[in-house]
Protein backbone atom coordinates (compact mmCIF):
# COMPACT_ATOMS: atom_id res chain seq x y z
CA UNK A 1 0.00 0.00 0.00
CA UNK A 2 0.97 3.60 -0.45
CA UNK A 3 -0.74 6.50 1.27
CA UNK A 4 0.07 10.06 0.27
CA UNK A 5 -0.50 12.77 2.86
CA UNK A 6 -1.31 16.32 1.81
CA UNK A 7 -1.36 19.11 4.39
CA UNK A 8 -2.89 22.44 3.39
CA UNK A 9 -0.37 24.72 5.08
CA UNK A 10 -2.70 27.71 4.79
CA UNK A 11 -5.25 25.91 6.95
CA UNK A 12 -2.94 24.17 9.41
CA UNK A 13 -2.91 26.29 12.55
CA UNK A 14 -0.75 24.08 14.69
CA UNK A 15 -3.20 22.14 16.86
CA UNK A 16 -0.83 19.14 16.92
CA UNK A 17 -3.83 16.81 17.03
CA UNK A 18 -2.54 14.89 13.99
CA UNK A 19 0.65 14.03 15.83
CA UNK A 20 -1.26 13.03 18.95
CA UNK A 21 -3.28 10.46 17.03
CA UNK A 22 -0.50 9.54 14.61
CA UNK A 23 2.79 10.03 16.47
CA UNK A 24 4.80 7.83 14.11
CA UNK A 25 3.42 9.47 10.99
CA UNK A 26 2.90 13.19 11.52
CA UNK A 27 5.83 15.43 12.35
CA UNK A 28 5.59 18.92 13.79
CA UNK A 29 7.94 21.85 13.63
CA UNK A 30 9.01 23.63 16.81
CA UNK A 31 5.89 25.78 16.80
CA UNK A 32 3.55 22.81 16.48
CA UNK A 33 2.71 23.07 12.77
CA UNK A 34 2.55 19.90 10.73
CA UNK A 35 5.46 19.40 8.32
CA UNK A 36 4.37 16.12 6.78
CA UNK A 37 2.95 17.60 3.58
CA UNK A 38 3.81 15.27 0.71
CA UNK A 39 4.82 12.38 2.94
CA UNK A 40 4.24 8.92 1.52
CA UNK A 41 3.56 6.11 3.96
CA UNK A 42 4.13 2.56 2.78
CA UNK A 43 4.12 0.70 6.09
CA UNK A 44 0.73 -1.03 6.39
CA UNK A 45 0.94 -1.02 10.19
CA UNK A 46 0.82 2.78 10.16
CA UNK A 47 -2.42 2.98 8.21
CA UNK A 48 -4.63 3.60 11.26
CA UNK A 49 -2.32 6.33 12.49
CA UNK A 50 -2.46 8.04 9.09
CA UNK A 51 -6.24 7.95 9.04
CA UNK A 52 -6.87 8.79 12.69
CA UNK A 53 -4.44 11.69 12.50
CA UNK A 54 -6.19 13.04 9.43
CA UNK A 55 -9.61 12.75 11.05
CA UNK A 56 -8.51 14.47 14.25
CA UNK A 57 -7.47 17.68 12.49
CA UNK A 58 -9.88 20.45 13.59
CA UNK A 59 -8.94 22.62 10.60
CA UNK A 60 -9.63 19.86 8.05
CA UNK A 61 -6.17 20.60 6.71
CA UNK A 62 -5.10 17.02 5.98
CA UNK A 63 -6.11 14.83 3.09
CA UNK A 64 -4.89 11.35 2.30
CA UNK A 65 -4.97 9.56 -1.02
CA UNK A 66 -4.28 5.96 -1.81
CA UNK A 67 -1.39 6.33 -4.24
CA UNK B 1 -39.63 33.37 14.16
CA UNK B 2 -38.97 30.61 16.64
CA UNK B 3 -40.31 30.69 20.19
CA UNK B 4 -41.11 34.23 21.30
CA UNK B 5 -41.75 37.77 20.20
CA UNK B 6 -39.55 39.46 17.66
CA UNK B 7 -38.70 42.63 19.53
CA UNK B 8 -37.55 41.65 23.01
CA UNK B 9 -34.93 44.40 23.06
CA UNK B 10 -34.95 48.06 22.13
CA UNK B 11 -33.37 47.49 18.75
CA UNK B 12 -35.75 46.19 16.07
CA UNK B 13 -34.66 43.37 13.79
CA UNK B 14 -32.70 45.06 10.99
CA UNK B 15 -34.13 45.02 7.46
CA UNK B 16 -31.43 42.77 6.03
CA UNK B 17 -32.52 39.85 8.26
CA UNK B 18 -35.26 37.54 6.93
CA UNK B 19 -38.01 36.90 9.54
CA UNK B 20 -37.63 33.10 9.31
CA UNK B 21 -34.05 33.48 10.56
CA UNK B 22 -35.01 35.27 13.77
CA UNK B 23 -34.91 33.69 17.25
CA UNK B 24 -34.83 35.15 20.76
CA UNK B 25 -32.15 32.89 22.25
CA UNK B 26 -29.97 34.55 24.86
CA UNK B 27 -26.58 32.85 25.17
CA UNK B 28 -25.52 35.25 27.93
CA UNK B 29 -28.53 35.46 30.25
CA UNK B 30 -30.84 32.46 29.75
CA UNK B 31 -31.35 31.10 33.30
CA UNK B 32 -30.98 27.50 32.07
CA UNK B 33 -27.32 28.23 31.38
CA UNK B 34 -26.56 28.00 35.09
CA UNK B 35 -27.67 24.39 35.25
CA UNK B 36 -26.59 22.84 31.96
CA UNK B 37 -25.13 25.29 29.45
CA UNK B 38 -23.86 22.65 27.02
CA UNK B 39 -27.20 20.90 26.98
CA UNK B 40 -28.81 24.18 25.98
CA UNK B 41 -26.22 24.82 23.24
CA UNK B 42 -26.88 21.33 21.88
CA UNK B 43 -30.63 21.93 21.96
CA UNK B 44 -30.35 25.24 20.13
CA UNK B 45 -27.96 23.73 17.62
CA UNK B 46 -30.36 20.87 16.93
CA UNK B 47 -33.48 23.07 16.76
CA UNK B 48 -32.07 25.97 14.78
CA UNK B 49 -34.19 26.71 11.68
CA UNK B 50 -30.96 27.51 9.77
CA UNK B 51 -27.28 27.09 10.55
CA UNK B 52 -26.99 30.87 10.93
CA UNK B 53 -29.75 32.68 12.83
CA UNK B 54 -30.34 36.19 14.12
CA UNK B 55 -31.16 36.54 17.79
CA UNK B 56 -32.94 39.57 19.21
CA UNK B 57 -31.15 39.11 22.55
CA UNK B 58 -28.30 41.37 23.68
CA UNK B 59 -29.08 44.13 21.20
CA UNK B 60 -29.28 41.71 18.24
CA UNK B 61 -26.57 39.54 16.70
CA UNK B 62 -26.00 36.43 14.59
CA UNK B 63 -25.53 32.99 16.11
CA UNK B 64 -23.65 30.41 14.08
CA UNK B 65 -25.03 26.99 14.87
CA UNK B 66 -23.16 24.33 12.94
CA UNK B 67 -19.65 23.03 13.43
CA UNK B 68 -18.79 23.45 9.76
CA UNK B 69 -19.94 27.08 9.59
CA UNK B 70 -18.24 28.01 12.86
CA UNK B 71 -14.93 26.54 11.69
CA UNK B 72 -15.29 28.42 8.41
CA UNK B 73 -15.94 31.72 10.19
CA UNK B 74 -12.95 31.25 12.48
CA UNK B 75 -10.78 30.39 9.48
CA UNK B 76 -11.86 33.46 7.51
CA UNK B 77 -10.62 36.57 9.37
CA UNK B 78 -10.94 38.68 6.18
CA UNK B 79 -14.71 38.61 6.72
CA UNK B 80 -14.98 37.69 10.41
CA UNK B 81 -12.82 40.11 12.37
CA UNK B 82 -11.65 39.60 15.95
CA UNK B 83 -11.64 43.32 16.66
CA UNK B 84 -14.26 43.04 19.40
CA UNK B 85 -14.32 40.18 21.89
CA UNK B 86 -17.63 41.20 23.43
CA UNK B 87 -21.28 41.57 22.39
CA UNK B 88 -21.98 44.44 22.28
CA UNK B 89 -18.44 45.83 21.79
CA UNK B 90 -16.79 47.46 24.81
CA UNK B 91 -16.04 50.96 23.56
CA UNK B 92 -12.65 52.45 24.34
CA UNK B 93 -11.14 49.32 25.93
CA UNK B 94 -7.44 48.70 25.23
CA UNK B 95 -6.77 46.13 22.49
CA UNK B 96 -5.98 42.62 23.62
CA UNK B 97 -2.84 41.37 21.85
CA UNK B 98 -2.98 39.20 19.76
CA UNK B 99 -6.58 38.23 20.49
CA UNK B 100 -8.21 41.36 19.04
CA UNK B 101 -5.90 41.85 16.05
CA UNK B 102 -6.57 40.55 12.54
CA UNK B 103 -4.00 39.28 10.03
CA UNK B 104 -1.59 40.57 8.79
CA UNK B 105 -1.05 42.58 12.01
CA UNK B 106 -2.01 39.54 14.08
CA UNK B 107 0.56 37.30 12.42
CA UNK B 108 3.51 39.41 13.57
CA UNK B 109 2.44 39.37 17.19
CA UNK B 110 1.33 35.77 17.16
CA UNK B 111 4.53 34.32 15.72
CA UNK B 112 6.44 35.71 18.70
CA UNK B 113 4.38 33.51 20.99
CA UNK B 114 4.55 30.34 18.94
CA UNK B 115 8.31 30.29 19.35
CA UNK B 116 8.05 29.85 23.11
CA UNK B 117 4.75 27.99 23.41
CA UNK B 118 5.28 25.21 20.86
CA UNK B 119 4.95 21.57 21.94
CA UNK B 120 8.68 21.10 22.47
CA UNK B 121 9.08 24.07 24.79
CA UNK B 122 6.52 22.68 27.13
CA UNK B 123 8.52 19.89 28.75
CA UNK B 124 9.57 22.22 31.54
CA UNK B 125 5.99 22.99 32.50
CA UNK B 126 5.17 19.32 32.78
CA UNK B 127 7.57 18.93 35.73
CA UNK B 128 6.41 22.18 37.33
CA UNK B 129 2.73 21.28 37.05
CA UNK B 130 3.36 17.89 38.69
CA UNK B 131 5.28 19.41 41.58
CA UNK B 132 2.67 22.11 42.14
CA UNK B 133 -0.22 19.65 41.99
CA UNK B 134 1.41 17.48 44.64
CA UNK B 135 2.13 20.43 46.91
CA UNK B 136 -1.48 21.58 46.70
CA UNK B 137 -2.89 18.11 47.32
CA UNK B 138 -0.55 17.64 50.34
CA UNK B 139 -2.49 20.41 52.06
CA UNK B 140 -5.90 18.77 51.76
CA UNK B 141 -5.37 15.04 51.32
CA UNK B 142 -5.79 14.04 54.98
CA UNK B 143 -9.04 15.99 55.35
CA UNK B 144 -10.83 13.69 52.92
CA UNK B 145 -12.79 16.54 51.38
CA UNK B 146 -12.40 20.03 49.91
CA UNK B 147 -13.66 22.42 47.29
CA UNK B 148 -11.35 21.21 44.57
CA UNK B 149 -11.49 24.57 42.80
CA UNK B 150 -10.14 26.51 45.79
CA UNK B 151 -7.67 23.76 46.65
CA UNK B 152 -6.31 22.93 43.22
CA UNK B 153 -7.83 24.08 39.97
CA UNK B 154 -7.70 27.81 40.74
CA UNK B 155 -4.26 28.13 42.36
CA UNK B 156 -2.44 25.75 40.04
CA UNK B 157 -2.85 27.67 36.76
CA UNK B 158 -2.03 30.86 38.67
CA UNK B 159 1.24 29.45 40.00
CA UNK B 160 2.14 28.19 36.58
CA UNK B 161 1.35 31.57 35.08
CA UNK B 162 3.63 33.30 37.57
CA UNK B 163 6.30 30.78 36.68
CA UNK B 164 5.80 31.44 33.00
CA UNK B 165 6.35 35.15 33.41
CA UNK B 166 9.24 34.43 35.74
CA UNK B 167 7.70 35.69 39.00
CA UNK B 168 7.92 33.83 42.32
CA UNK B 169 4.93 31.55 42.79
CA UNK B 170 4.86 32.39 46.52
CA UNK B 171 2.62 35.27 45.57
CA UNK B 172 -0.05 32.99 44.13
CA UNK B 173 -2.65 33.69 46.82
CA UNK B 174 -2.45 37.42 46.41
CA UNK B 175 -2.65 36.97 42.69
CA UNK B 176 -5.72 34.72 42.87
CA UNK B 177 -7.46 37.42 44.88
CA UNK B 178 -6.73 40.11 42.31
CA UNK B 179 -7.92 37.84 39.55
CA UNK B 180 -11.22 37.26 41.34
CA UNK B 181 -11.63 40.96 41.92
CA UNK B 182 -10.91 41.65 38.27
CA UNK B 183 -13.40 39.14 36.86
CA UNK B 184 -16.04 39.08 39.57
CA UNK B 185 -15.56 42.36 41.48
CA UNK B 186 -18.94 43.67 42.64
CA UNK B 187 -18.30 47.20 41.41
CA UNK B 188 -16.17 49.07 38.91
CA UNK B 189 -13.89 50.48 41.55
CA UNK B 190 -12.86 47.03 42.75
CA UNK B 191 -12.31 45.85 39.20
CA UNK B 192 -10.24 48.86 38.21
CA UNK B 193 -8.24 48.60 41.43
CA UNK B 194 -7.48 44.96 40.68
CA UNK B 195 -6.49 45.76 37.12
CA UNK B 196 -4.09 48.44 38.39
CA UNK B 197 -2.48 46.06 40.87
CA UNK B 198 -2.12 43.39 38.21
CA UNK B 199 -0.63 45.89 35.78
CA UNK B 200 1.80 47.16 38.41
CA UNK B 201 2.85 43.60 39.05
CA UNK B 202 3.31 42.81 35.37
CA UNK B 203 5.27 46.02 34.96
CA UNK B 204 7.55 44.91 37.75
CA UNK B 205 8.00 41.56 36.05
CA UNK B 206 8.92 43.22 32.75
CA UNK B 207 11.42 45.51 34.48
CA UNK B 208 13.04 42.50 36.15
CA UNK B 209 13.39 40.77 32.79
CA UNK B 210 15.00 43.83 31.24
CA UNK B 211 17.52 43.90 34.06
CA UNK B 212 18.53 40.25 34.04
CA UNK B 213 18.48 40.01 30.25
CA UNK B 214 17.35 36.36 30.31
CA UNK B 215 15.16 34.91 27.57
CA UNK B 216 14.42 31.46 28.96
CA UNK B 217 10.83 31.99 29.97
CA UNK B 218 8.11 33.41 27.74
CA UNK B 219 8.11 36.91 29.16
CA UNK B 220 11.92 37.10 29.20
CA UNK B 221 11.92 36.08 25.57
CA UNK B 222 9.39 38.74 24.56
CA UNK B 223 11.21 41.46 26.50
CA UNK B 224 14.77 40.68 25.46
CA UNK B 225 14.58 38.91 22.12
CA UNK B 226 11.10 39.52 20.71
CA UNK B 227 10.90 41.58 17.52
CA UNK B 228 7.94 43.25 15.79
CA UNK B 229 8.84 44.82 12.42
CA UNK B 230 12.52 44.31 13.34
CA UNK B 231 12.17 46.47 16.45
CA UNK B 232 12.14 45.39 20.09
CA UNK B 233 8.59 45.04 21.41
CA UNK B 234 7.35 48.30 22.96
CA UNK B 235 6.50 48.54 26.64
CA UNK B 236 2.82 49.09 25.82
CA UNK B 237 2.70 45.95 23.67
CA UNK B 238 4.51 43.92 26.32
CA UNK B 239 1.92 44.96 28.87
CA UNK B 240 -0.89 44.04 26.50
CA UNK B 241 0.64 40.62 25.85
CA UNK B 242 1.16 39.89 29.54
CA UNK B 243 -2.35 41.00 30.37
CA UNK B 244 -3.80 38.71 27.71
CA UNK B 245 -1.93 35.65 29.04
CA UNK B 246 -3.50 36.51 32.31
CA UNK B 247 -7.00 36.65 30.84
CA UNK B 248 -6.57 33.75 28.44
CA UNK B 249 -4.55 31.29 30.45
CA UNK B 250 -6.08 31.24 33.93
CA UNK B 251 -9.84 30.79 33.99
CA UNK B 252 -9.84 28.66 30.85
CA UNK B 253 -7.50 26.13 32.44
CA UNK B 254 -9.31 26.32 35.77
CA UNK B 255 -12.65 25.66 34.07
CA UNK B 256 -11.37 22.77 31.95
CA UNK B 257 -9.50 21.10 34.80
CA UNK B 258 -12.57 21.44 37.00
CA UNK B 259 -14.68 19.86 34.26
CA UNK B 260 -12.32 16.89 34.11
CA UNK B 261 -12.58 16.29 37.86
CA UNK B 262 -16.32 16.92 37.81
CA UNK B 263 -16.78 14.20 35.24
CA UNK B 264 -14.66 11.75 37.22
CA UNK B 265 -16.42 12.56 40.49
CA UNK B 266 -19.82 11.87 38.94
CA UNK B 267 -18.96 8.76 36.90
CA UNK B 268 -17.99 5.76 39.01
CA UNK B 269 -15.38 3.66 37.25
CA UNK B 270 -13.94 6.54 35.24
CA UNK B 271 -11.12 7.14 37.70
CA UNK B 272 -9.87 3.53 37.57
CA UNK B 273 -10.20 3.38 33.83
CA UNK B 274 -8.05 6.48 33.45
CA UNK B 275 -5.39 5.25 35.85
CA UNK B 276 -5.15 1.89 34.15
CA UNK B 277 -4.63 3.13 30.64
CA UNK B 278 -2.33 5.98 29.76
CA UNK B 279 -3.74 6.45 26.29
CA UNK B 280 -7.16 7.18 27.82
CA UNK B 281 -5.50 9.77 29.99
CA UNK B 282 -4.36 11.60 26.86
CA UNK B 283 -7.69 11.34 25.04
CA UNK B 284 -9.79 12.11 28.12
CA UNK B 285 -9.06 15.86 28.42
CA UNK B 286 -9.65 16.17 24.66
CA UNK B 287 -13.11 14.68 25.00
CA UNK B 288 -13.82 16.90 28.02
CA UNK B 289 -12.60 19.91 26.01
CA UNK B 290 -15.16 18.93 23.38
CA UNK B 291 -18.16 18.01 25.54
CA UNK B 292 -17.64 20.79 28.07
CA UNK B 293 -16.01 23.52 25.98
CA UNK B 294 -15.28 26.68 27.90
CA UNK B 295 -15.06 29.45 25.27
CA UNK B 296 -17.62 31.15 23.02
CA UNK B 297 -15.78 33.57 20.77
CA UNK B 298 -17.20 36.58 19.02
CA UNK B 299 -16.52 37.87 15.50
CA UNK B 300 -17.57 41.08 13.72
CA UNK B 301 -18.28 41.44 9.99
CA UNK B 302 -15.64 43.48 8.14
CA UNK B 303 -18.01 44.40 5.30
CA UNK B 304 -21.34 43.52 3.66
CA UNK B 305 -21.39 40.01 2.21
CA UNK B 306 -23.65 37.05 1.56
CA UNK B 307 -22.97 33.91 3.54
CA UNK B 308 -24.79 30.59 3.83
CA UNK B 309 -28.12 32.04 2.74
CA UNK B 310 -28.03 35.24 4.76
CA UNK B 311 -27.19 38.83 3.99
CA UNK B 312 -24.55 40.15 6.39
CA UNK B 313 -23.94 43.87 6.99
CA UNK B 314 -20.61 45.38 8.03
CA UNK B 315 -20.31 45.51 11.86
CA UNK B 316 -22.90 42.76 12.42
CA UNK B 317 -21.68 40.59 15.30
CA UNK B 318 -21.55 36.79 15.52
CA UNK B 319 -21.22 34.26 18.29
CA UNK B 320 -18.88 31.69 16.78
CA UNK B 321 -18.79 29.51 19.87
CA UNK B 322 -16.45 26.58 20.29
CA UNK B 323 -18.98 25.31 22.84
CA UNK B 324 -21.67 25.31 20.13
CA UNK B 325 -19.48 23.77 17.43
CA UNK B 326 -18.47 20.92 19.71
CA UNK B 327 -21.99 19.72 20.51
CA UNK B 328 -23.24 19.73 16.92
CA UNK B 329 -24.73 16.26 16.47
CA UNK B 330 -24.02 16.31 12.73
CA UNK B 331 -20.30 16.41 13.48
CA UNK B 332 -20.26 14.47 16.77
CA UNK B 333 -22.86 11.72 16.98
CA UNK B 334 -24.54 11.61 20.39
CA UNK B 335 -22.81 14.89 21.23
CA UNK B 336 -23.57 15.05 24.96
CA UNK B 337 -22.09 11.63 25.71
CA UNK B 338 -18.49 11.52 26.88
CA UNK B 339 -16.74 8.78 24.94
CA UNK B 340 -13.03 8.40 25.76
CA UNK B 341 -12.59 6.47 22.55
CA UNK B 342 -14.53 8.79 20.28
CA UNK B 343 -13.23 8.49 16.76
CA UNK B 344 -12.67 11.55 14.61
CA UNK B 345 -12.65 13.93 17.52
CA UNK B 346 -11.74 17.06 15.59
CA UNK B 347 -13.07 19.29 18.35
CA UNK B 348 -12.30 23.00 18.37
CA UNK B 349 -12.10 23.46 22.14
CA UNK B 350 -8.97 25.52 21.51
CA UNK B 351 -10.55 27.43 18.65
CA UNK B 352 -9.65 27.23 14.96
CA UNK B 353 -7.97 29.40 12.36
CA UNK B 354 -5.24 31.93 13.06
CA UNK B 355 -6.35 32.63 16.65
CA UNK B 356 -6.20 28.98 17.65
CA UNK B 357 -5.17 29.00 21.31
CA UNK B 358 -1.50 29.89 21.63
CA UNK B 359 -1.40 28.15 24.99
CA UNK B 360 -3.00 24.87 23.86
CA UNK B 361 0.17 22.82 24.16
CA UNK B 362 0.82 24.22 27.61
CA UNK B 363 -2.79 23.63 28.68
CA UNK B 364 -2.76 20.00 27.49
CA UNK B 365 0.47 19.32 29.32
CA UNK B 366 -0.98 20.84 32.47
CA UNK B 367 -4.19 18.81 32.26
CA UNK B 368 -2.56 15.43 31.70
CA UNK B 369 0.14 16.04 34.34
CA UNK B 370 -2.40 17.05 36.96
CA UNK B 371 -4.72 14.10 36.27
CA UNK B 372 -1.83 11.71 36.49
CA UNK B 373 -0.54 13.06 39.81
CA UNK B 374 -3.81 13.75 41.54
CA UNK B 375 -6.09 10.83 40.62
CA UNK B 376 -4.07 8.17 42.52
CA UNK B 377 -4.03 10.39 45.61
CA UNK B 378 -7.79 10.97 45.89
CA UNK B 379 -9.24 7.45 45.68
CA UNK B 380 -12.94 7.01 45.00
CA UNK B 381 -13.37 10.70 44.24
CA UNK B 382 -17.01 11.78 44.42
CA UNK B 383 -19.18 14.86 44.98
CA UNK B 384 -20.02 15.75 48.57
CA UNK B 385 -23.61 14.66 49.32
CA UNK B 386 -26.21 17.33 48.67
CA UNK B 387 -24.06 19.25 46.21
CA UNK B 388 -25.90 21.45 43.69
CA UNK B 389 -23.50 22.60 41.03
CA UNK B 390 -23.85 25.86 39.15
CA UNK B 391 -22.27 27.28 36.02
CA UNK B 392 -21.48 30.79 34.95
CA UNK B 393 -21.82 30.92 31.18
CA UNK B 394 -21.18 33.60 28.58
CA UNK B 395 -17.96 34.17 26.67
CA UNK B 396 -16.38 31.81 29.22
CA UNK B 397 -18.17 28.84 30.71
CA UNK B 398 -17.28 27.16 33.98
CA UNK B 399 -18.41 25.76 37.30
CA UNK B 400 -18.43 28.00 40.37
CA UNK B 401 -17.36 25.34 42.90
CA UNK B 402 -16.63 21.62 43.09
CA UNK B 403 -17.09 20.22 46.61
CA UNK B 404 -15.68 16.68 46.57
CA UNK B 405 -14.68 13.94 49.02
CA UNK B 406 -12.50 10.83 48.78
CA UNK B 407 -11.41 7.82 50.83
CA UNK B 408 -8.67 8.40 53.39
C1 LIG C 1 -7.83 24.48 28.63
C2 LIG C 1 -7.39 25.69 28.58
C3 LIG C 1 -7.61 26.65 27.44
C4 LIG C 1 -8.64 26.75 26.56
C5 LIG C 1 -9.87 25.86 26.46
C6 LIG C 1 -8.33 27.86 25.67
C7 LIG C 1 -9.13 28.25 24.62
C8 LIG C 1 -8.82 29.25 23.73
C9 LIG C 1 -9.61 29.61 22.58
C10 LIG C 1 -10.92 28.95 22.16
C11 LIG C 1 -8.98 30.63 21.95
C12 LIG C 1 -9.42 31.31 20.65
C13 LIG C 1 -10.28 32.50 20.91
C14 LIG C 1 -10.78 33.11 19.61
O1 LIG C 1 -10.63 32.54 18.52
O2 LIG C 1 -11.37 34.19 19.69
C15 LIG C 1 -7.79 30.94 22.70
C16 LIG C 1 -6.88 31.92 22.39
C17 LIG C 1 -5.73 32.18 23.13
N1 LIG C 1 -5.27 31.49 24.22
FE1 LIG C 1 -6.15 29.90 25.08
N2 LIG C 1 -7.14 28.42 26.04
C18 LIG C 1 -6.65 27.71 27.12
C19 LIG C 1 -5.45 27.93 27.79
C20 LIG C 1 -4.53 28.90 27.48
C21 LIG C 1 -3.28 29.09 28.17
C22 LIG C 1 -2.73 28.24 29.31
C23 LIG C 1 -2.68 30.17 27.62
C24 LIG C 1 -1.38 30.72 28.09
C25 LIG C 1 -0.45 31.19 27.48
C26 LIG C 1 -3.56 30.64 26.54
C27 LIG C 1 -3.30 31.69 25.71
C28 LIG C 1 -4.07 32.07 24.64
C29 LIG C 1 -3.75 33.19 23.77
C30 LIG C 1 -2.53 34.09 23.87
C31 LIG C 1 -4.80 33.27 22.83
C32 LIG C 1 -4.95 34.28 21.70
C33 LIG C 1 -4.34 33.72 20.48
C34 LIG C 1 -4.53 34.61 19.27
O3 LIG C 1 -5.36 35.52 19.30
O4 LIG C 1 -3.81 34.38 18.30
N3 LIG C 1 -4.67 29.84 26.49
N4 LIG C 1 -7.71 30.07 23.78
S1 LIG D 1 -3.94 18.69 13.42
FE1 LIG D 1 -4.25 19.84 11.55
S2 LIG D 1 -3.98 21.95 12.15
FE2 LIG D 1 -3.13 20.69 13.73
S3 LIG D 1 -0.95 20.51 13.28
FE3 LIG D 1 -1.96 18.77 12.42
S4 LIG D 1 -2.43 19.42 10.36
FE4 LIG D 1 -1.99 21.26 11.47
Amino acid sequence: MELKITVDRSKCSGHARCAMKGPDVYELDDEGFCISDGKIVTDESLRTQVIHGMKACPERAISVIEA
Amino acid sequence: MVGGVIQTQDRPVPDHVEPTYVVDWDYLKDPRLQIDPHGLYAKWTAEAPHEVVWTTANGGHWMILSNEAIVEALQTPELFSSKHTGIPPRPGAAKLIPEELDPPEHTKYRSQLNKRLGPKMIKYFDGRARAMANELIDRVQAAGKCDLMQALTIPLPCSLFLDMVGLPSERTEEFVQWKDELFQGSNNEIRIGAQQRINAYLEEAIALKRKDGGADDLLGYLVNEGRIDDEPITQADLMAYAFLFFIAGLDTVTATMTNCFHYIATHPGAQDKLLENRSFLIDFPEEILRRYSVVNSVRTATRDFEWRGVQIKAEDQFVAGTAFANVDGKEFPDPLTVDFERENNRHIGFGAGPHRCAGSHLARTELVAVMQEVLPRLPNLRLQPGTDLKYYAGGLIGLTELPVEWDV
